[in-house]
Protein backbone atom coordinates (compact mmCIF):
# COMPACT_ATOMS: atom_id res chain seq x y z
CA UNK A 1 0.00 0.00 0.00
CA UNK A 2 1.65 3.55 -0.88
CA UNK A 3 2.37 5.96 1.73
CA UNK A 4 0.42 8.84 0.09
CA UNK A 5 -2.65 6.91 0.03
CA UNK A 6 -5.88 9.11 1.34
CA UNK A 7 -7.67 7.11 3.85
CA UNK A 8 -10.73 7.18 2.31
CA UNK A 9 -13.85 7.92 4.66
CA UNK A 10 -16.39 5.19 3.60
CA UNK A 11 -19.58 6.71 2.43
CA UNK A 12 -21.46 3.63 4.00
CA UNK A 13 -21.38 5.57 7.52
CA UNK A 14 -21.66 9.57 6.91
CA UNK A 15 -24.48 10.72 8.09
CA UNK A 16 -27.25 12.33 6.97
CA UNK A 17 -29.93 10.10 5.60
CA UNK A 18 -33.60 10.94 6.63
CA UNK A 19 -36.29 9.17 5.43
CA UNK A 20 -39.75 10.46 4.99
CA UNK A 21 -42.95 9.94 6.65
CA UNK A 22 -44.86 11.84 4.49
CA UNK A 23 -46.48 10.92 1.25
CA UNK A 24 -45.25 14.02 -0.88
CA UNK A 25 -41.49 13.40 0.16
CA UNK A 26 -41.79 9.40 -0.43
CA UNK A 27 -43.10 10.03 -3.50
CA UNK A 28 -39.49 12.52 -4.39
CA UNK A 29 -37.94 9.25 -2.68
CA UNK A 30 -39.59 6.92 -4.86
CA UNK A 31 -38.86 9.72 -7.92
CA UNK A 32 -35.19 9.30 -6.79
CA UNK A 33 -35.01 4.90 -6.27
CA UNK A 34 -36.05 5.19 -10.10
CA UNK A 35 -33.79 7.65 -11.58
CA UNK A 36 -30.96 5.94 -9.94
CA UNK A 37 -32.39 2.36 -11.10
CA UNK A 38 -32.60 4.13 -14.70
CA UNK A 39 -28.81 4.96 -14.77
CA UNK A 40 -26.74 2.36 -13.37
CA UNK A 41 -29.13 0.30 -16.45
CA UNK A 42 -27.42 2.83 -18.94
CA UNK A 43 -24.18 3.20 -17.52
CA UNK A 44 -23.10 1.38 -14.27
CA UNK A 45 -22.76 2.53 -11.07
CA UNK A 46 -19.55 4.02 -11.63
CA UNK A 47 -20.66 7.12 -13.42
CA UNK A 48 -23.86 7.43 -11.59
CA UNK A 49 -23.76 10.93 -9.96
CA UNK A 50 -26.09 12.36 -7.44
CA UNK A 51 -26.39 15.40 -10.18
CA UNK A 52 -27.43 13.20 -12.72
CA UNK A 53 -30.09 11.36 -10.34
CA UNK A 54 -31.50 14.96 -9.83
CA UNK A 55 -31.70 15.48 -13.66
CA UNK A 56 -33.17 12.70 -14.54
CA UNK A 57 -35.61 12.48 -11.34
CA UNK A 58 -36.81 15.38 -12.40
CA UNK A 59 -36.07 16.95 -8.92
CA UNK A 60 -33.32 19.59 -7.74
CA UNK A 61 -29.97 18.17 -6.41
CA UNK A 62 -30.66 19.70 -2.87
CA UNK A 63 -33.74 17.64 -2.73
CA UNK A 64 -31.72 14.87 -3.57
CA UNK A 65 -28.94 15.60 -0.41
CA UNK A 66 -31.27 16.28 1.75
CA UNK A 67 -32.34 12.52 2.03
CA UNK A 68 -29.10 11.25 1.18
CA UNK A 69 -25.42 12.46 1.75
CA UNK A 70 -24.03 10.69 -1.42
CA UNK A 71 -25.00 7.56 -4.07
CA UNK A 72 -23.64 5.00 -1.89
CA UNK A 73 -26.70 5.40 0.38
CA UNK A 74 -29.41 5.89 -2.35
CA UNK A 75 -28.21 2.69 -3.88
CA UNK A 76 -28.14 0.99 -0.11
CA UNK A 77 -31.58 2.24 0.86
CA UNK A 78 -32.83 0.87 -2.71
CA UNK A 79 -31.27 -2.40 -2.14
CA UNK A 80 -32.66 -2.61 1.33
CA UNK A 81 -36.04 -2.24 0.07
CA UNK A 82 -35.76 -5.06 -2.40
CA UNK A 83 -34.07 -7.42 0.20
CA UNK A 84 -36.64 -6.84 2.87
CA UNK A 85 -39.27 -7.42 0.27
CA UNK A 86 -37.73 -10.83 -0.94
CA UNK A 87 -37.20 -11.92 2.38
CA UNK A 88 -41.14 -11.75 3.82
CA UNK A 89 -41.94 -14.04 0.50
CA UNK A 90 -38.96 -16.52 0.96
CA UNK A 91 -40.29 -16.75 4.34
CA UNK A 92 -42.81 -17.82 3.73
CA UNK A 93 -42.24 -20.20 1.07
CA UNK A 94 -40.18 -22.23 3.37
CA UNK A 95 -42.95 -22.14 6.23
CA UNK A 96 -45.21 -23.85 3.27
CA UNK A 97 -42.78 -26.39 2.08
CA UNK A 98 -42.07 -27.41 5.83
CA UNK A 99 -45.80 -28.13 5.68
CA UNK A 100 -46.30 -29.92 2.40
CA UNK A 101 -46.22 -33.92 1.89
CA UNK A 102 -43.73 -33.68 -1.04
CA UNK A 103 -39.64 -34.20 -0.60
CA UNK A 104 -38.78 -30.88 0.49
CA UNK A 105 -35.61 -31.01 -1.91
CA UNK A 106 -38.58 -31.57 -4.80
CA UNK A 107 -40.26 -28.74 -3.43
CA UNK A 108 -37.14 -25.97 -2.70
CA UNK A 109 -36.54 -26.70 -6.28
CA UNK A 110 -40.10 -25.85 -7.24
CA UNK A 111 -40.27 -22.80 -4.97
CA UNK A 112 -37.18 -21.30 -7.23
CA UNK A 113 -40.09 -20.84 -10.02
CA UNK A 114 -41.44 -18.39 -7.58
CA UNK A 115 -38.36 -16.62 -6.84
CA UNK A 116 -37.44 -16.36 -10.01
CA UNK A 117 -41.19 -14.26 -11.01
CA UNK A 118 -40.45 -12.25 -8.49
CA UNK A 119 -37.22 -10.93 -9.48
CA UNK A 120 -38.39 -10.55 -12.55
CA UNK A 121 -41.48 -8.00 -11.27
CA UNK A 122 -38.84 -6.41 -9.00
CA UNK A 123 -37.46 -3.42 -10.97
CA UNK A 124 -33.49 -2.77 -10.52
CA UNK A 125 -32.39 -5.66 -9.08
CA UNK A 126 -30.73 -7.28 -11.96
CA UNK A 127 -28.69 -3.91 -11.91
CA UNK A 128 -28.61 -3.22 -8.74
CA UNK A 129 -26.98 -7.22 -8.13
CA UNK A 130 -24.50 -5.59 -10.64
CA UNK A 131 -23.12 -2.46 -9.47
CA UNK A 132 -22.82 -4.01 -5.81
CA UNK A 133 -19.95 -5.63 -7.00
CA UNK A 134 -18.12 -2.10 -8.15
CA UNK A 135 -16.67 -0.73 -5.03
CA UNK A 136 -15.49 -1.83 -2.02
CA UNK A 137 -18.67 -0.36 0.00
CA UNK A 138 -21.28 -1.78 -1.81
CA UNK A 139 -19.24 -5.36 -2.12
CA UNK A 140 -19.90 -5.33 1.48
CA UNK A 141 -23.93 -4.84 1.05
CA UNK A 142 -23.63 -7.46 -1.49
CA UNK A 143 -21.88 -9.47 1.08
CA UNK A 144 -24.51 -8.69 3.79
CA UNK A 145 -27.52 -9.47 1.29
CA UNK A 146 -26.02 -13.13 0.60
CA UNK A 147 -25.35 -13.44 4.34
CA UNK A 148 -29.36 -13.05 5.14
CA UNK A 149 -29.95 -15.30 2.38
CA UNK A 150 -27.64 -18.06 3.16
CA UNK A 151 -28.75 -17.73 7.18
CA UNK A 152 -32.45 -18.00 5.84
CA UNK A 153 -31.60 -21.16 4.36
CA UNK A 154 -29.74 -22.75 6.80
CA UNK A 155 -32.49 -22.54 8.93
CA UNK A 156 -34.39 -24.06 6.58
CA UNK A 157 -32.22 -26.75 5.99
CA UNK A 158 -31.34 -27.37 9.44
CA UNK A 159 -35.56 -28.27 9.83
CA UNK A 160 -35.75 -30.44 6.94
CA UNK A 161 -32.58 -32.25 6.79
CA UNK A 162 -30.15 -31.45 9.97
CA UNK A 163 -28.08 -34.20 9.95
CA UNK A 164 -26.53 -33.36 6.43
CA UNK A 165 -22.13 -34.26 7.16
CA UNK A 166 -20.81 -31.30 6.03
CA UNK A 167 -22.96 -28.92 7.41
CA UNK A 168 -25.52 -26.98 6.13
CA UNK A 169 -24.06 -23.98 6.30
CA UNK A 170 -22.08 -24.61 3.48
CA UNK A 171 -24.88 -25.85 1.29
CA UNK A 172 -26.53 -22.49 2.23
CA UNK A 173 -23.60 -20.83 1.04
CA UNK A 174 -22.87 -22.59 -2.42
CA UNK A 175 -26.62 -22.80 -2.94
CA UNK A 176 -27.41 -19.34 -2.15
CA UNK A 177 -24.17 -18.06 -4.51
CA UNK A 178 -25.10 -20.06 -7.57
CA UNK A 179 -28.38 -19.72 -7.07
CA UNK A 180 -28.61 -15.52 -7.08
CA UNK A 181 -26.02 -15.77 -10.36
CA UNK A 182 -27.81 -18.06 -12.30
CA UNK A 183 -31.53 -15.83 -11.62
CA UNK A 184 -29.16 -12.89 -12.27
CA UNK A 185 -27.96 -14.21 -15.73
CA UNK A 186 -30.56 -15.00 -17.07
CA UNK A 187 -32.41 -11.56 -16.38
CA UNK A 188 -29.59 -9.82 -17.98
CA UNK A 189 -28.31 -12.36 -20.81
CA UNK A 190 -30.81 -11.69 -23.84
CA UNK A 191 -29.59 -15.28 -25.43
CA UNK A 192 -30.51 -17.29 -22.91
CA UNK A 193 -33.91 -18.55 -22.61
CA UNK A 194 -34.67 -17.72 -19.24
CA UNK A 195 -37.40 -20.60 -18.79
CA UNK A 196 -35.12 -23.41 -19.98
CA UNK A 197 -32.45 -22.44 -17.70
CA UNK A 198 -35.14 -22.16 -15.01
CA UNK A 199 -35.73 -25.68 -15.61
CA UNK A 200 -31.78 -26.74 -15.60
CA UNK A 201 -31.67 -24.95 -12.29
CA UNK A 202 -34.28 -26.66 -10.52
CA UNK A 203 -32.70 -30.42 -11.72
CA UNK A 204 -29.29 -29.07 -10.55
CA UNK A 205 -30.49 -28.10 -7.09
CA UNK A 206 -32.97 -30.80 -6.27
CA UNK A 207 -29.97 -33.41 -7.09
CA UNK A 208 -27.34 -31.79 -5.31
CA UNK A 209 -29.80 -31.32 -1.84
CA UNK A 210 -30.67 -35.10 -2.53
CA UNK A 211 -26.84 -35.80 -2.77
CA UNK A 212 -24.96 -36.99 0.20
CA UNK B 1 -35.67 5.56 -20.62
CA UNK B 2 -35.33 9.57 -21.17
CA UNK B 3 -34.10 11.40 -24.41
CA UNK B 4 -32.06 13.34 -22.57
CA UNK B 5 -29.47 11.04 -22.10
CA UNK B 6 -26.06 10.16 -23.70
CA UNK B 7 -25.79 7.18 -25.82
CA UNK B 8 -22.12 6.51 -24.87
CA UNK B 9 -19.22 5.22 -26.36
CA UNK B 10 -18.01 1.32 -25.45
CA UNK B 11 -14.86 1.91 -24.08
CA UNK B 12 -13.39 -1.63 -25.45
CA UNK B 13 -14.32 -0.17 -29.18
CA UNK B 14 -12.07 2.45 -29.11
CA UNK B 15 -9.23 1.69 -31.33
CA UNK B 16 -5.49 2.20 -29.80
CA UNK B 17 -4.75 -0.98 -27.89
CA UNK B 18 -1.49 -1.71 -29.14
CA UNK B 19 1.11 -4.89 -27.86
CA UNK B 20 4.50 -4.49 -28.08
CA UNK B 21 6.86 -6.81 -29.83
CA UNK B 22 10.10 -5.68 -28.48
CA UNK B 23 11.85 -6.76 -25.03
CA UNK B 24 11.85 -3.75 -23.47
CA UNK B 25 8.25 -2.52 -24.24
CA UNK B 26 6.92 -5.93 -22.76
CA UNK B 27 8.54 -4.95 -19.89
CA UNK B 28 6.67 -2.10 -19.64
CA UNK B 29 2.61 -3.59 -20.43
CA UNK B 30 4.07 -6.18 -18.01
CA UNK B 31 4.87 -3.42 -15.55
CA UNK B 32 1.22 -1.38 -16.34
CA UNK B 33 -0.53 -4.90 -15.71
CA UNK B 34 1.00 -5.42 -12.00
CA UNK B 35 0.14 -1.84 -11.01
CA UNK B 36 -3.28 -2.20 -11.86
CA UNK B 37 -3.70 -5.66 -9.92
CA UNK B 38 -2.09 -3.84 -6.82
CA UNK B 39 -4.35 -0.77 -7.23
CA UNK B 40 -7.63 -3.20 -8.36
CA UNK B 41 -6.91 -5.16 -4.81
CA UNK B 42 -6.59 -2.07 -3.19
CA UNK B 43 -9.32 0.37 -3.78
CA UNK B 44 -11.57 -1.26 -7.02
CA UNK B 45 -12.40 -0.47 -10.11
CA UNK B 46 -13.95 3.13 -9.67
CA UNK B 47 -10.95 4.78 -7.84
CA UNK B 48 -8.90 2.99 -10.99
CA UNK B 49 -7.11 6.26 -13.38
CA UNK B 50 -4.59 6.33 -16.00
CA UNK B 51 -2.74 8.34 -13.67
CA UNK B 52 -2.92 6.05 -10.73
CA UNK B 53 -1.68 3.30 -12.86
CA UNK B 54 1.08 5.41 -14.22
CA UNK B 55 2.24 6.25 -10.73
CA UNK B 56 2.14 2.93 -9.26
CA UNK B 57 4.36 1.49 -12.13
CA UNK B 58 6.47 4.36 -11.67
CA UNK B 59 6.33 5.42 -15.54
CA UNK B 60 5.36 7.88 -17.33
CA UNK B 61 1.57 8.43 -17.93
CA UNK B 62 2.31 8.78 -21.56
CA UNK B 63 3.62 5.34 -21.57
CA UNK B 64 0.38 4.19 -20.60
CA UNK B 65 -1.61 5.58 -22.90
CA UNK B 66 0.59 4.87 -25.81
CA UNK B 67 -0.16 1.05 -24.99
CA UNK B 68 -3.74 1.33 -23.87
CA UNK B 69 -6.35 4.38 -24.41
CA UNK B 70 -8.03 3.49 -21.18
CA UNK B 71 -8.53 1.65 -18.21
CA UNK B 72 -10.84 -0.57 -19.57
CA UNK B 73 -8.65 -2.11 -21.75
CA UNK B 74 -6.10 -2.54 -19.29
CA UNK B 75 -8.46 -5.06 -17.69
CA UNK B 76 -9.39 -6.40 -21.01
CA UNK B 77 -5.85 -7.00 -21.41
CA UNK B 78 -5.39 -8.52 -18.15
CA UNK B 79 -8.37 -10.55 -18.46
CA UNK B 80 -7.93 -12.22 -21.73
CA UNK B 81 -4.27 -13.03 -20.45
CA UNK B 82 -5.69 -14.87 -16.93
CA UNK B 83 -8.93 -16.63 -18.00
CA UNK B 84 -7.88 -17.28 -21.76
CA UNK B 85 -4.96 -19.75 -21.01
CA UNK B 86 -7.51 -21.55 -18.34
CA UNK B 87 -9.62 -23.05 -21.15
CA UNK B 88 -7.26 -24.46 -23.43
CA UNK B 89 -6.11 -27.05 -20.30
CA UNK B 90 -10.15 -27.85 -20.76
CA UNK B 91 -9.55 -29.16 -24.42
CA UNK B 92 -7.00 -32.14 -23.44
CA UNK B 93 -9.89 -33.69 -20.56
CA UNK B 94 -12.84 -33.31 -23.65
CA UNK B 95 -10.57 -35.79 -25.37
CA UNK B 96 -10.27 -38.02 -22.84
CA UNK B 97 -14.32 -37.90 -22.43
CA UNK B 98 -14.79 -38.78 -25.97
CA UNK B 99 -12.26 -41.59 -25.51
CA UNK B 100 -13.71 -43.18 -22.78
CA UNK B 101 -17.66 -41.69 -23.11
CA UNK B 102 -18.92 -44.70 -20.24
CA UNK B 103 -16.74 -42.47 -17.40
CA UNK B 104 -17.08 -38.70 -18.90
CA UNK B 105 -18.76 -37.39 -15.83
CA UNK B 106 -15.75 -38.52 -13.74
CA UNK B 107 -13.27 -37.10 -16.44
CA UNK B 108 -14.84 -33.89 -16.12
CA UNK B 109 -15.28 -33.18 -12.92
CA UNK B 110 -11.71 -34.11 -11.98
CA UNK B 111 -10.84 -31.37 -14.70
CA UNK B 112 -12.40 -28.92 -12.41
CA UNK B 113 -9.30 -29.53 -9.86
CA UNK B 114 -6.89 -28.53 -12.59
CA UNK B 115 -9.00 -25.27 -13.10
CA UNK B 116 -9.55 -24.40 -9.27
CA UNK B 117 -5.52 -24.72 -9.30
CA UNK B 118 -5.10 -22.50 -12.34
CA UNK B 119 -7.32 -20.04 -11.01
CA UNK B 120 -6.33 -19.44 -7.68
CA UNK B 121 -2.71 -19.45 -8.50
CA UNK B 122 -2.84 -16.57 -10.79
CA UNK B 123 -1.98 -13.26 -8.57
CA UNK B 124 -5.12 -10.38 -8.23
CA UNK B 125 -7.88 -12.83 -10.47
CA UNK B 126 -9.94 -12.00 -7.36
CA UNK B 127 -10.30 -8.42 -7.52
CA UNK B 128 -10.18 -8.95 -11.23
CA UNK B 129 -13.60 -11.12 -11.28
CA UNK B 130 -15.11 -8.38 -8.80
CA UNK B 131 -13.92 -5.33 -11.44
CA UNK B 132 -15.79 -7.24 -13.97
CA UNK B 133 -18.99 -6.49 -12.68
CA UNK B 134 -17.86 -2.60 -11.55
CA UNK B 135 -19.07 -1.19 -15.40
CA UNK B 136 -21.81 -3.16 -17.85
CA UNK B 137 -19.10 -3.42 -20.64
CA UNK B 138 -16.95 -5.34 -18.78
CA UNK B 139 -19.39 -7.74 -17.43
CA UNK B 140 -20.00 -8.10 -20.97
CA UNK B 141 -16.84 -9.16 -21.82
CA UNK B 142 -16.94 -12.02 -18.96
CA UNK B 143 -20.13 -13.21 -20.30
CA UNK B 144 -18.65 -13.55 -23.15
CA UNK B 145 -15.76 -15.86 -21.85
CA UNK B 146 -18.24 -17.82 -20.18
CA UNK B 147 -20.19 -18.22 -23.55
CA UNK B 148 -17.09 -18.97 -25.58
CA UNK B 149 -16.35 -21.62 -22.51
CA UNK B 150 -19.65 -22.94 -23.21
CA UNK B 151 -19.27 -22.96 -26.88
CA UNK B 152 -16.69 -25.87 -26.36
CA UNK B 153 -18.28 -27.45 -24.01
CA UNK B 154 -21.81 -27.87 -25.72
CA UNK B 155 -20.79 -29.89 -28.81
CA UNK B 156 -18.93 -33.00 -26.31
CA UNK B 157 -22.67 -33.16 -24.33
CA UNK B 158 -24.04 -33.54 -27.67
CA UNK B 159 -22.21 -35.95 -28.94
CA UNK B 160 -22.05 -37.90 -25.19
CA UNK B 161 -25.69 -37.91 -24.56
CA UNK B 162 -27.34 -37.44 -27.81
CA UNK B 163 -30.82 -38.14 -26.21
CA UNK B 164 -30.88 -35.66 -23.51
CA UNK B 165 -34.29 -34.51 -22.83
CA UNK B 166 -33.82 -30.74 -22.06
CA UNK B 167 -31.97 -27.97 -23.86
CA UNK B 168 -27.98 -28.85 -24.02
CA UNK B 169 -26.86 -25.34 -24.70
CA UNK B 170 -28.30 -24.12 -21.56
CA UNK B 171 -26.98 -26.91 -19.40
CA UNK B 172 -23.32 -26.38 -20.64
CA UNK B 173 -23.72 -22.57 -19.99
CA UNK B 174 -25.13 -23.34 -16.33
CA UNK B 175 -22.49 -25.73 -16.06
CA UNK B 176 -19.81 -23.17 -16.84
CA UNK B 177 -22.02 -20.26 -14.93
CA UNK B 178 -21.78 -22.74 -11.75
CA UNK B 179 -18.15 -23.32 -11.82
CA UNK B 180 -17.08 -19.67 -12.56
CA UNK B 181 -19.85 -18.78 -9.58
CA UNK B 182 -18.11 -21.04 -7.02
CA UNK B 183 -14.78 -20.50 -7.83
CA UNK B 184 -15.34 -17.00 -7.29
CA UNK B 185 -16.63 -17.92 -4.07
CA UNK B 186 -13.59 -19.46 -3.33
CA UNK B 187 -11.97 -16.63 -3.81
CA UNK B 188 -13.35 -14.19 -1.69
CA UNK B 189 -15.15 -15.77 0.67
CA UNK B 190 -13.15 -15.13 4.01
CA UNK B 191 -15.05 -17.65 6.26
CA UNK B 192 -15.67 -20.36 4.04
CA UNK B 193 -12.10 -23.22 3.46
CA UNK B 194 -12.15 -23.02 -0.17
CA UNK B 195 -11.59 -26.74 -0.23
CA UNK B 196 -14.65 -27.59 1.47
CA UNK B 197 -16.65 -25.34 -1.56
CA UNK B 198 -14.63 -26.96 -4.00
CA UNK B 199 -16.13 -30.31 -2.85
CA UNK B 200 -19.80 -28.80 -2.58
CA UNK B 201 -19.18 -27.69 -6.57
CA UNK B 202 -17.92 -31.10 -7.22
CA UNK B 203 -20.74 -33.06 -5.83
CA UNK B 204 -22.84 -30.66 -7.44
CA UNK B 205 -21.95 -30.85 -10.95
CA UNK B 206 -21.22 -34.77 -10.29
CA UNK B 207 -24.73 -34.78 -9.27
CA UNK B 208 -26.41 -32.52 -11.80
CA UNK B 209 -24.18 -34.32 -14.90
CA UNK B 210 -25.49 -37.48 -13.73
CA UNK B 211 -29.56 -37.68 -13.61
CA UNK B 212 -30.36 -36.33 -16.72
Amino acid sequence: MASNQQRQTNPMLVPGRRLPKQRRSKETVRLIMEATIDLIEAEGFASLTMQKISETAGINVAAVYSYFPNKHQVVSELNNQLVQERHVIREKDFDRIVQQDVHWADAYAESLRGLARMLDDQRGYAVLTRAMYASPPLWELHRKNQELVEQRMMHFLDKVDPDYAKGNKVRAKVLASVIASVLELSQTEKDVDAGKMLDELVKLVRNYLKSR
Amino acid sequence: MTGKQKRKVDPLAVPGRRLPQQQRSKETVRLILEATIDLLEEGGFVGLTMQKIADKAGINVAAVYSYFPNKHQVLAELYERQFGVIYESQMEYYQKMSQDPRHWVDIFVASLADLAKNRMSQRGSAALRKALHASPTLWDLNQKTIKAAARQFVPILERLEPDYTGDQSIRGRLVVETITNVFDLMQTDENEDPEVLFNELVKMIDGYLKNP
